[in-house]
């Protein structure tokens, strides 16, 4: 933290999540964004290639003319700051460049950095370890003591993984816990969010606490539907399952139920607009509020909580319970309040620990995916934390994660002074790179050990991520494969173009200071792009 | 009769003595060549093209005569620009006109019950009224005229009715990190002490040992090994320590999600005391302490109530039957703006946006309101207002967007309005006050009236230069996307406004 900096922070893209649920009490059908990343599709479209015939001069200078032209004539452009770059993947050589040089805000095309710094650092087939332990004697089934949860900084652990550690448990023959139960984040450093993030976002599922101890990507997973008639109270549902909450934490509604949830929501006319948001309470609880119109489709919306230490550790005593295993009042919450974090840490590894359970992640090669398809900024400030533990050892801090990066960008031969990395995501409004940068990093992958890993992992336009949808329709459309970024006034695209007779083109269209239609930008961006395609 | 003093509060930052020799910018002067305008254009030219510190960064210019709005220079003069605090131009601007320079808030202690034999049976409200510089002086002249009106008792205690505007908060994208910090207060209809608590550290008696802190109007300061669980009151933690003599200062302050606060860092042995402000989360529990703690002092007993220290006090309307038994106004606004513009204060300009926002009762002064009220102005003004985008009042918000041109729109409006005076007494000037005080040299010394803004990565600064032949000149610069370092850029408004001003 830097003393009386003044300073911005941002987003505004899908300010929820709202996935319509086919039916309230089969939870598990709403599913939580990382999980809806499906990495067979998009599988039998080609993938960008080297080979093709050279760009001849005439060939570029045509591209220029109709590139210049197609900018020039987007009036609804206006003021904005355009910035764009494209080479040929084979030798560099320039096809396109307008403010090349430029810094702009890359929002979350930067998490082209993270990636790609840590397929660098901590090779494909790297993986985060989970592993719940013990030292304490069990006699007659009864733990004499701690059961500890050694967290290994994994945001994609989810309840399922929790459930098995709990029986787990109970098929070691524990029937009671003496406790107390153990949350070790010390993977990770203790600053939760990145610098500059908007205090307006913290409640959504986009702007996640970041811990050495996670779960379900921080967040909860609530479904609202409206109640039978006009001003009845909405229903609420949500997912995992937590134990209720003997000792309401301090400060909080006496109405805080076993999530930490205030329900404030009420059912409105058939017609009525759904404004149904969430904040947080001062003291951590979640209050959603507004109007669910009568007779509509439940609202299921991930929020983001508060501790995931906490969460965990409701979560896990819930799992026990539901197999048999009872903890005792002495093991009920070390966190006093909803904002915990685990404050001591336990020696790894203990006298006599014994590992009761264990889990590993996905590699790094799946998990890359899993962070660029939805653009997951959980997943980069976590990679971020895990290049620096990998590099200095725990606790990760993103201080020496974007120290790591630094080097590794001089190395190939960006001019680090001129940028600024302050988060893994690109969430932060103050992270500036240009999109001559951009192209290095992505011209490194291209060219380096892990090409196909990159191109598996990356969004496909019309077909998958955050670029489904996009392109439809144009010579664009499938040729594609690249990392989009959106905040306010912020629209990005960074990646590779499959070209019909040149081979392939890398490129960075980066668009800050922009207050017209989306819509608009992008079929403009589209059209550039399809004008590389089909040459 | 009092045990203790009250606390009076820091020293204003603005003193508007300062400067008033300064001579203004006029009118008066030689008409531009076209000659010259290309000499003027050739040398911003190379000063904002060939500056290192411009290396990778945004940057848009419009320059005009003030007399007839001739452009002297203009470059990216209709890109959008996130303004930092230029966009505190706007909010006074449009309040000077609305308002009136001699509007004034006023601020109402009321009885909510019967005043019986000195007790006051019910509740003190005090009815916020959007007075941005309420002080612990105010609560202590408000407990000395209610001791002098013999009420010797409040059974209920104080509530706070602050339904003048839409209830506190922040501005849309200001930043977690940022929220300790005096510049980022929380805002609302209730502004006391601007919502800051003054903290003064001073170093330890060796090096090694923890730093003393105290703490005024009221004192928050809890046990270094605070667990820090939920308070509505403010908090200070000291985690501070002293360092040895001649040491760099590092002191910071570090916000816990439950709204404490942390000071860490060191301070050197050998150092003064230093005077740290903290923005409190709460602001209606913390003027409820200090009020209650004024009352004491003037020794009238003050009930529960339902405002208890440690809960979140009663915020509720005062009934249209209470009387008023205190009343207090602020300095009119001509001043206000002064208070704004000079240090740049971001309470200030988010309250005056929210007054802007006050319709016929009871709508509320919302900043969504304060913002359409602005909107409208500039439309007027000529500005393409869907070109831009308006998130807050201070320029705090990294959402907020207005072009060069816009800027230069708005001082043009001023300079040929009848605020003219007001605004060039109002504003800071090179050399001489204001953010703009350090700008001392030679060249621009007292001839630049300006408005700074500063945000990561963001430099600018919009207002009138008087040159040596040819008037005034009415300009905005606006920088963005630059990573160099401050003092860089600083170089490269310094040359930029001696081009201007040389002309």
């Amino acid at each position: 933290m830097r003393r009386g900096r003044y300073r911005d922070g941002v987003i505004t893209v899908n300010r929820i999540a709202r996935h319509a649920c086919a039916v309230l009490a089969a939870a598990s059908l709403c599913a939580a964004p990382a999980l809806a990343v499906d990495r067979s599709l998009g599988a039998d479209v080609p993938k960008p290639q080297p080979a093709g015939a050279p760009w001849t001069d005439a060939q570029v200078a045509a591209l220029h003319t109709d590139v210049d032209a197609m900018l020039r004539e987007a009036a609804f452009l206006r003021g904005a700051h355009v910035g764009i770059y494209a080479i040929d993947a084979r030798d560099g050589h320039v096809l396109y460049a307008r403010n090349a040089d430029d810094a702009f805000q890359p929002a979350s095309t930067f998490k082209t950095l993270v990636g790609s710094a840590a397929l660098r650092k901590l090779g494909p087939q790297w993986r985060m370890h989970t592993a719940l332990t013990t030292t304490a004697p069990v006699e007659n089934g009864r733990l004499e003591g701690a059961l500890v949860l050694r967290g290994g900084g994994d945001p994609l652990l989810r309840a399922s993984d929790l459930d098995a550690a709990a029986a787990a448990v109970a098929a070691a023959g524990i029937r009671s816990i003496d406790g107390p139960l153990l949350i070790d984040d010390s993977r990770f450093d203790q600053q939760r969010y990145g610098d500059g993030w908007s205090v307006d976002d913290l409640p959504y599922y986009y702007a996640p606490v970041v811990s050495g101890m996670m779960l379900e990507d921080d967040v909860v997973h609530l479904h609202v539907a409206p109640g039978p008639a006009v001003g009845a109270r909405a229903q609420l549902a949500w997912e995992p399952s937590a134990g209720a909450d003997e000792r309401p934490p301090a400060g909080c509604p006496a109405a805080a139920n076993g999530a930490h949830l205030v329900d404030e929501v009420v059912t409105g006319a058939a017609d009525a607009k759904d404004t149904v948001d969430l904040r947080r309470a001062p003291c951590g609880v979640i209050r959603l509020s507004g109007t669910i119109p009568l007779g509509a489709k439940p609202d299921a919306i991930d929020a983001a909580v508060p501790s995931p230490e906490r969460y965990v550790e409701d979560v896990l005593g819930a799992a026990l319970g539901a197999h048999g295993v009872t903890l005792s009042a002495a093991a009920a919450s070390a966190f006093p309040s909803l904002y915990g974090a685990a404050t001591t840490t336990v020696p790894w590894p203990g006298a006599n620990e014994r590992v009761l359970w264990s889990h590993d992640s996905e590699p790094l090669s799946d998990i890359l995916a899993d962070m660029w398809f939805p653009s997951d900024n959980l997943i980069a400030e976590t990679l971020l934390k895990q290049i620096a533990a990998d590099d200095a050892g725990a606790p990760g801090t993103d201080a020496h994660g974007i120290a790591w990066e630094l080097g590794w960008l001089g190395s190939l031969g960006i001019d680090t002074g001129a940028i600024s990395i302050d988060d893994g995501s690109g969430l932060s409004a103050y992270d500036r790179v240009t999109p001559r940068d951009l192209v290095t990093i992505l011209t490194a992958d291209w060219n380096g050990p892990n090409r196909d890993v990159v191109l598996d992992d990356l969004p496909l336009a019309g077909v998958r991520g955050t670029l489904r949808r996009s392109f439809i329709g144009m010579p664009a459309e499938k040729h594609v494969f690249g990392k989009t970024g959106s905040i306010s006034h912020v629209a990005t695209l960074v990646g590779y173009a499959a070209t019909h007779t040149h081979g392939t083109v890398i490129f960075a269209f980066q668009v800050d200071d922009f207050v017209g239609s989306r819509t608009a930008l992008n079929d403009l961006r589209g059209r550039v792009i399809s004008r590389f395609v089909v040459q | 009769m009092c045990g203790l003093l009250a606390w009076q509060g820091p020293a204003r930052a603005v003193d508007r003595t300062v400067g008033a020799d300064v001579p203004k910018p006029t009118a008066s002067g030689a008409p531009w060549t076209d000659h010259e305008v290309a000499a003027l254009g050739a040398n911003l030219d190379l000063t904002l093209m060939g500056a290192a510190a411009l290396h990778g960064a945004h940057v848009g210019v419009e320059a005009v005569d003030a007399r007839d709005g001739h452009v002297l220079y203009a470059r990216g003069e209709d890109a959008a620009f996130p303004p930092a605090s230029t966009l505190k131009l706007l909010v006074g601007s449009v309040a000077l006109e609305k308002l009136g320079p001699e509007f004034r808030f006023t601020t109402d202690a009321l009885a909510d019950g019967e005043v019986a034999g000195g007790v006051l049976q019910g509740t003190l409200v005090l009815r916020a009224g959007g007075d941005p510089f309420l002080r612990a002086a105010d609560f202590d002249d408000l407990a000395a005229q209610l001791a002098a009106q013999g009420v010797h008792a409040i059974r209920d205690g104080v509530a706070f009715d602050l339904g003048r505007y839409e209830p506190p908060g922040y501005g849309r994208g200001w930043a977690w990190d940022d929220a300790p910090y005096a510049f980022q207060p929380v805002v609302g209809a209730l502004a006391f002490e601007e919502n800051v608590l003054h903290l003064t550290v001073t170093p330890g008696t060796l090096a090694g040992a923890p730093a003393t802190i105290t703490s005024a109007p009221i004192d928050a300061l809890a046990a270094p090994n605070d667990p820090c669980t939920f308070s509505a009151a403010p908090s200070v933690v000291t985690a501070a320590a002293t360092d040895v003599a001649g040491a760099k200062d590092t002191l910071d302050l570090e916000r816990t999600p439950l709204g404490c606060t942390r000071v860490v860092g060191s301070i050197a042995l050998d150092a003064k005391p230093e005077a740290l402000d903290v923005a409190v989360p709460f602001p209606t529990t913390y003027a409820a302490l200090a009020l209650r703690e004024a009352l004491r002092r003037h020794e009238i007993t003050v009930g529960m109530g339902s405002s208890d220290a440690q809960a979140v006090p009663l915020e509720r309307a005062a009934p249209a039957s209470a009387s008023v038994l205190w009343s207090h106004r602020s300095e009119p606004l001509g001043e206000i703006v002064a208070d704004m513009w000079m240090p740049s204060d971001n309470l200030v300009a988010e309250m005056l946006a929210r007054e802007l926002g006050v319709g016929a009762p009871p709508a509320q002064g919302t900043l969504a309101r304060g913002i359409a009220t602005e909107t409208a102005w500039l439309r007027g003004l000529g500005v393409d207002t869907g070109a831009i985008a308006l998130a807050d009042a201070s320029g705090l918000s990294p959402y907020d967007r207005i072009t060069p041109h816009d800027l230069v729109a708005i001082l043009e409006h001023d300079w040929d309005g009848p605020q003219h005076d007001l605004v060039l007494d109002d504003l800071p000037i090179a050399g001489v006050r204001g953010t703009l005080a350090s700008m001392d040299d030679d060249d621009v010394k007292g001839r630049v009236f300006a408005k700074t803004g500063t945000l990561t990565h963001v430099s600018t600064l919009a207002g009138y230069a008087a040159t040596r032949q040819h008037g005034t000149v009415i300009f905005a610069l606006m920088i963005d996307d630059a990573v160099a370092d401050g003092d860089a850029l600083r170089d490269v408004r310094v040359r930029f406004l001696s081009q201007l001003v040389q002309s």
